[in-house]
């Protein structure tokens, strides 16, 4: 095992890409015990700076220093010699291997001919003990839950001898317990002399689990200090170099006529077992139902049936007491329903097009945009420059291609093409997750605006803040399921973290 | 000890990315400089006589020009379904089937007045090669069969019926495996400049429609939708499986074209070497043009100076008839190379 990193320095780290400088003169230090979170908005660097340590970028200028001795990192394999460990934000395993094999595969690197499968179990259960990382090391990946799998990917690094973790958001995919299971669990490593480097834009997370905070912004290091002298708020201004605050839903929802029913539905997932297990929830007009759950409970089969993307094997679901179970795509976009795919990048829009070719993905057959067989480029010119100036989107003109914006925007070009089709009912599946707070500020007021105009929403979401800041009720989705639903005046976070573990009743956990 | 470092390029500009193919297609140049040089030639000596073979006089650049009219169909037949990420490796064989099943109307069938059966033959043309590439094209959306091994394998089927009426019931007179010469009803008119008959015309008319086709009506944005991500297709409300059928049945249609135009407006019979391998030759003109029409004509111009060029070579310089199939390995080679750094930045730096 390498020695132990005492002392981690990152001196005036400047690292550029074509047109963006990503890190600017960055100078972050970091001793053995020590929990440092990187905060930042999207795009402001952290991952950026990270990937430098690791050692997947070089920086342009800029010194790594390893207990005072200058080291140069230029490979993950030279980082995983100096001890340095990377979980990233999408998990780098291998779904069809069991936990010991993709263990193993990290380990290949030092042994080529010999691979002791035995040897890496004992480690692994050596390692999970000492950490109370539970995970059984012979379960294949794609059966494990997203909270499973970063444990496997922690215990990777630390059975690959690391003792300076670098987490990316760690926590985007976990539930509220396995994220506190999770501040636990770092702490303990942190008590053990590991140092940890905590990426995320999740401030309440920041808040718990760090000691010290460095708040990266547009590539420069803004402020560095103590975690505890600031509240939530102070970092999140200096985070965004702005004050924010969350629109939330004021005044009770009247809506009682039904939108959408979802009566006992069966669906099958792609791993062929029912996803969707006798499934059933009304959304009423000018309501926004939350779904709470842990990913994989059948919130993309869910999202994707009553799209008509993916089919039903039994049930119904009604539009406007019409029925749309199993129709095409095309004929349900035809009723008015309105989707905000979880994949912004490759379902909601197609990088390489252009924001004007993005905008029409779902109006181009229409007059006016196309007569008979033509598209009226013309009118496409003007429908979309009028929708990127009422929906703010930030863009150099209407032909920049969506592959250059950032994910904000690119919600933007989404929201836009949906809100402006005046759907009367409204999937939104993730819709702030990955977003910077100023664009999940705009995507909220943005539902609320059209919950007003008597649009029914259904809110896909794992953030239970998401969903208390702003929906009339929350569904909590358990096993292709709803466990319960919860009206806003009860709902609170420990509730619903329950059920979202599938616990319905809380008397039999106590 | 140096390493080579890959770093994902976030997007390459159109510039950059013609440098890239240009570079590309003078590696694959110098590559096969190496190759003549090897084979005792002077490779300066024989890119001069393959300039002046094929563009030093009006005869050389016409037989240039007869040899691009196939290489704008097949060129454009492949780059059709490229744009929506399909493979068709079988334009050879949709090819021979487009003019198998025209040589049948003429062979079986009434003679027409002039416009009326040129008509009907460049219809039958299209619809062959339509039919043909139907096949993999159920097969890919029924069966989920990966359309590059099925479109390369039936490209022998399509050869092999051609072969079998050839020597069979459309055997010549004198035993050879070719059929009658055509009547002058079934034979394009010349434009007037060597060979170069009106196939050309037909050729470019079709590069301007598909041109309008892709990017100015419904059908072609939804092409370009499909190909660009299908999970985006289906989202947008696109019935994925019939537009795979449809880009299909346009491509083998436009490689049917392609052998029409060679059976009636060079050869005027059917006979084994009614292509010189255009369909293969199509997928190196359509992946260096990628989707625009337009530059397909110019890269189709490029590979027959290549092919009009090496024949020459051959004859003149003595150099074995494989050279000319060797330069269009080596420029397929360095486009797929070229791919690299489209994509990733490539760097090299120092090892310890």
């Amino acid at each position: 095992m390498s020695e132990i990193i005492r002392k981690l320095e990152m001196r005036k780290i400047t690292k550029k890409f074509p047109g963006v400088l990503a890190c600017n003169n960055i100078d972050i230090h970091l001793k053995s015990g020590e929990i440092l979170a990187l905060l930042g908005e999207n795009g402001a660097g952290k991952t950026t700076l990270m990937n430098v340590l690791f050692g997947l970028y070089q920086p342009e200028h800029g010194e790594i220093f390893i207990n005072d001795k200058q080291v140069i990192i230029n490979s993950p394999s030279i980082a995983f010699k100096y001890g340095i460990g990377m979980v990233h934000q999408h998990f780098m395993l291998v779904p069809n291997l069991t936990v010991v094999e993709n263990v193993a595969l990290g380990l290949l690197g030092k042994r080529i001919f010999k691979l002791n499968l035995g040897e890496v179990r004992n480690k692994i259960l050596e390692v999970s003990k000492l950490y109370g990382l539970s995970v059984n090391p012979d379960a294949y990946i794609w059966q494990l839950s997203v909270g499973e799998q970063q444990r496997v990917e922690l215990i990777k690094v630390l059975c690959l001898g690391a003792n300076l973790l670098i987490l990316d958001e760690p926590t985007a995919a976990l539930t509220p317990q396995e994220t506190d299971e999770l501040i636990v669990l770092l702490k303990k490593m942190a008590e053990n002399d590991r140092s940890i480097i905590f990426i995320s834009h999740k401030l309440n997370e920041v808040k718990a689990v760090s000691s010290r905070v460095c708040v990266l912004r547009n590539g420069s290091l803004v402020y560095e200090g103590k975690t505890q002298e600031h509240s939530v708020a102070a970092l999140a201004e200096k985070m965004a170099g702005r004050e924010i605050s969350m629109p939330t839903l004021k005044g009770k929802s009247k809506a009682t006529t039904p939108i959408l029913e979802i009566k006992n539905v069966f669906a099958k997932g792609n791993k062929g077992t029912m996803a969707l297990d006798g499934f059933s929830l009304t959304v009423n007009k000018g309501e926004i139902v939350g779904i709470a759950g842990v990913s994989g409970n059948g919130q993309k089969e869910l999202a994707d049936v009553i799209n008509g993307i993916a089919h039903i094997e039994s049930g119904k679901i009604l539009l406007h007491n019409e029925e749309i179970t199993n129709k095409s795509p095309q004929k349900i976009i035809n009723r008015g329903i309105g989707y905000i795919p979880e994949d912004r990048i490759h379902e909601g829009t197609i990088p390489s097009f252009s924001v004007k070719e993005n905008i029409i993905m779902k109006d181009y057959n229409k007059t006016p945009l196309s007569k008979k067989l033509f598209l009226q480029n013309k009118i496409i010119e003007d429908y979309s420059l009028e929708l990127i100036k009422n929906f703010d989107i930030k863009c150099p003109d209407n032909k920049t291609s969506c592959a250059s914006l950032s994910g904000g925007n690119v919600q933007k070009v989404i929201l836009a093409r949906e809100l402006s089709r005046k759907p009367k009912m409204l999937i939104a599946s993730y819709p702030i997750r990955g977003l910077d707070i100023g664009a999940a500020e705009y995507v909220h007021e943005q539902l609320l605006e059209a919950r007003k105009e008597n649009v029914g929403i259904l809110l896909i979401s794992e953030e239970l803040d998401e969903l208390l800041d702003i929906c009339d009720r929350i569904a909590v989705i358990y096993e292709g399921k709803i466990l319960d639903i919860l009206n806003r005046d009860i709902a609170t976070k420990s509730k619903l973290g329950l059920l979202m573990a599938g616990i319905k009743d809380e008397e039999k956990v106590i | 000890m140096f390493k080579i470092k890959l770093e994902q390029k976030e997007r390459v500009s159109k510039r950059e990315e013609l440098i890239i193919t240009l570079s590309a297609i003078g590696i694959a140049f110098v590559l096969s400089g190496i190759f003549i040089a090897l084979n005792g030639v002077n490779p300066f000596v024989a890119l001069w006589k393959v300039i002046t073979s094929a563009l030093g006089s009006p005869y050389g650049i016409s037989e240039t020009i007869v040899k691009a009219i196939p290489l704008i169909f097949t060129g454009l037949s492949v780059a059709i379904a490229l744009n929506s990420k399909l493979w068709n490796i079988g334009a050879e064989g949709q090819l021979f089937f487009g003019a198998t099943l025209a040589t049948a109307f003429i062979i079986y069938g009434p003679v027409l007045p002039k416009p009326l059966e040129l008509t009907v033959l460049v219809a039958l043309g299209a619809i062959g090669g339509a039919l043909w590439a139907a096949i993999p094209a159920l097969l890919k959306i029924k069966f989920k069969m990966n359309e590059v091994i099925s479109t390369l394998l039936l490209n022998y089927v399509a050869i092999n019926i051609a072969d079998y009426f050839l020597f069979g019931p459309w055997k010549g007179k004198d035993n050879f495996p070719y059929t009658p010469e055509f009547p002058v009803e079934a034979r394009f008119s010349r434009i007037g400049f060597g060979r170069v008959h009106a196939g050309l015309i037909l050729a470019l008319v079709l590069v301007v429609l598909l041109y309008i086709l892709i990017y100015h009506t419904k059908t072609g944005y939804k092409m370009r939708l499909t190909g660009s991500s299908l999970k985006a297709a289906k989202y947008a409300g696109i019935n994925i499986k019939k537009m795979m059928f449809m880009v299909f049945l346009m491509s083998g249609a436009l490689a049917g074209l392609a052998g029409v135009s060679q059976i009636c407006g060079i050869e005027y019979k059917l006979h084994q070497h009614i292509s010189t391998g255009y369909g293969y030759t199509g997928i190196i003109v359509a992946w260096l043009a990628r989707t625009n029409p337009f530059i397909i004509v110019i890269f189709a111009i490029f590979l027959s100076i290549l092919l009009k060029g090496a024949d020459s070579l051959q004859i003149a310089m003595r150099l074995p008839a494989a050279v000319g199939v060797v330069m269009q390995a080596l420029i397929l080679f360095a486009i797929l190379g070229s791919e690299l750094f489209k994509n990733y930045n490539v760097k090299l730096i120092r090892g310890k």
